[in-house]
């Protein structure tokens, strides 16, 4: 839901799309911050306006938060408080973006609604309001929610994990379409045994594809071997995913920005995804 | 059960090549879908099938939004907004469903419509999530199950009494994207059905009002005594004036 300044009201709303107030203010200053599990949203609500404090205090108004994500049908509403306010999301019931609107609703039939600060054109005229009825509208917010396209996926889709037969070390191997990384036997089997949850799977992803990554990036850049992989799927794939994050495996930059930075860029926070998937499961246990 | 998403840059080819494949659409089997074009989803799921035994396939909507969205409850709803998914289903493992109940010789629209609104998702937003074949079964089970209830798909079934008249105009409102508004607008109405009559016109003159009533108060804010009260108040004002005339 977003509010337009367009829509009519039969009664002065306190906004700053409309001029049915002369002097008061309802000011929301918002925050937000977007992990990879959750949205936290940091509001703090400035009220000036004697009457609709008092009709807050008395329990008659309350300030909400509405939040509406169209794209998933999702939609909310959260009590706010005068001040400062935290309400967070979880990522996975959203997609596209997030509509915030905070509001002040009468949470009760009010009587005689009035207010001295009423613009003149309503001077000495009061109001009934109904109840839900939206009295004051602040700051709009639309908040973009980008999901990454990897999301459905079980692995990233360039590595495939194989059995190192007679082996005891894990190796890389580059030559083909995808990139092999070769487990000894028992690690291996191991790996077999835990893939299916997702919990453990982010947990294989830094133990596994993290430092095989880093691995890979380190042969590119110090043997600038770039021509003999360029028509491999992983390295298109490799090459379009740093594009996006702003490094270019065929000028030298790649060499300026630590790669250590790069492969946690290129797997979405692998280190943050792992440990809290061991605190999941700590929890869960 | 393994399922499998598809790609992509496979969603957007097959797209654009509607015209090109339509004949193909119309085969009982999909050995024409390649291998490559799909790819696992993270999630294991149970072994299941859907309803094809009812004479008229769209008698088993009902059946098969309960069987669909039970058995994928596990995924989110970010996850049920992506077209990949619904699109790998649609071609792989329920073809055999997308072949009975939405068969392209039996169209009224033209085929390529079809397979664009049922096997992919035609438009943007909301609505591709109530035209996809499978999204939704899956949608209007998110959407009225009520895991309070002893019987949890009871508001489905209600609604699926008819799900093409009453529940897609519902939910092409904006306030039934809050499942406790549009579970509360269903509980009222169906209890109202049980001493009244309520015909489909009935029905949507509540949804226009309630899309009335949106555009000053916030009907999230309302409880489900309050929003029955104005819904009664309603419904029994606009049946003195059917009455009157």
């Amino acid at each position: 839901m977003q509010i337009k300044g367009s829509r009519a009201f039969p009664y002065p709303l306190l906004s700053k799309m409309y001029e049915d107030y002369l002097s008061s203010t309802f000011k929301i200053e918002m925050n937000y911050l977007k992990s990879r599990n959750e949205i936290n949203l940091q509001l703090k609500v400035l009220l000036e306006n004697m009457n609709l404090e008092m009709l807050i205090k008395d329990k008659k108004a309350i300030i909400l938060c509405h939040v509406e994500c169209p794209k998933t049908k999702y939609r909310t509403v959260k009590e706010l408080n005068l001040g400062k306010n935290k309400i967070s999301f979880a990522s996975n019931l959203l997609d596209g973006y997030l509509e915030i609107v905070p509001v002040i609703v009468a949470n009760t039939k009010i009587d005689n609604f009035y207010s001295k600060d009423f613009n003149k054109d309503y001077e000495r005229i009061s109001f009934e309001i109904e109840k839900g009825s939206i009295l004051a509208i602040g700051e709009q917010l639309k908040i973009p929610i980008k999901k990454e396209l990897g999301t459905l996926s079980k692995i990233p889709s360039i590595f495939q994990i194989e059995k190192n037969i007679n082996k005891p070390e894990m190796e890389v191997e580059m030559h083909g379409e995808k990139l092999v990384v070769k487990l000894p036997e028992e690690e291996y089997n191991n790996y077999g045994l835990l893939k299916g949850s997702e919990s453990y799977n982010n947990i294989l992803i830094s133990m596994i594809i993290f430092p095989a990554l880093i691995f890979v990036l380190s042969e590119l850049e110090n043997f600038h071997g770039l021509e003999m992989y360029e028509d491999r799927r992983w390295y298109r794939v490799l090459n379009k995913k740093l594009r996006e994050e702003g490094f270019d495996l065929k000028s030298d930059s790649l060499g300026l920005v630590s790669i250590l930075k790069i492969a946690q860029k290129i797997l979405d926070l692998p280190l943050f995804r792992a440990t809290e998937s061991l605190k999941n499961l700590e929890v869960n246990e | 059960m393994k399922i499998r998403f598809m790609k992509d840059a496979v969603v957007d080819e097959l797209k654009r090549n509607i015209s090109k494949n339509c004949s193909k659409y119309g085969q009982s089997d999909n050995s024409w879908v390649q291998n490559e074009w799909l790819k696992e989803f993270k999630h294991e799921l149970p072994e299941f099938s859907l309803d094809l035994l009812k004479e008229k396939p769209e008698d088993t909507d009902f059946n098969n939004i309960k069987i669909l969205y039970s058995n994928l409850k596990t995924i989110t709803d970010s996850q049920a907004c992506d077209e990949r998914l619904w699109a790998g289903l649609c071609h792989d493992k329920f073809w055999n469903y997308m072949q009975y109940r939405w068969s392209i010789s039996k169209v009224k629209e033209t085929k390529e419509d079809s397979i664009l609104n049922h096997y992919f998702f035609k438009q943007t937003g909301q609505r591709a999530l109530m035209t996809n074949a499978l999204a939704r079964l899956w949608w209007v089970g998110r959407l009225t199950y009520d895991k309070n209830a002893e019987d949890p798909f009871i508001l489905t079934e209600y609604l699926c009494k008819d799900l093409n008249g009453r529940g897609f105009p519902l939910f092409g409102s904006n306030f039934s994207n809050n499942k406790e508004v549009t579970k509360n607008f269903l509980y009222i109405l169906m209890k109202y059905e049980e001493k009244n009559k309520l015909n489909r016109e009935e029905f949507l003159e509540v949804i226009k009002r309630m899309n009335l009533w949106g555009g000053k108060i916030i009907l999230d804010s309302l409880s489900k005594e309050e929003l029955s009260r104005k819904i009664l108040e309603f419904l029994k004002g606009s049946k003195n004036l059917i009455e009157n005339e």
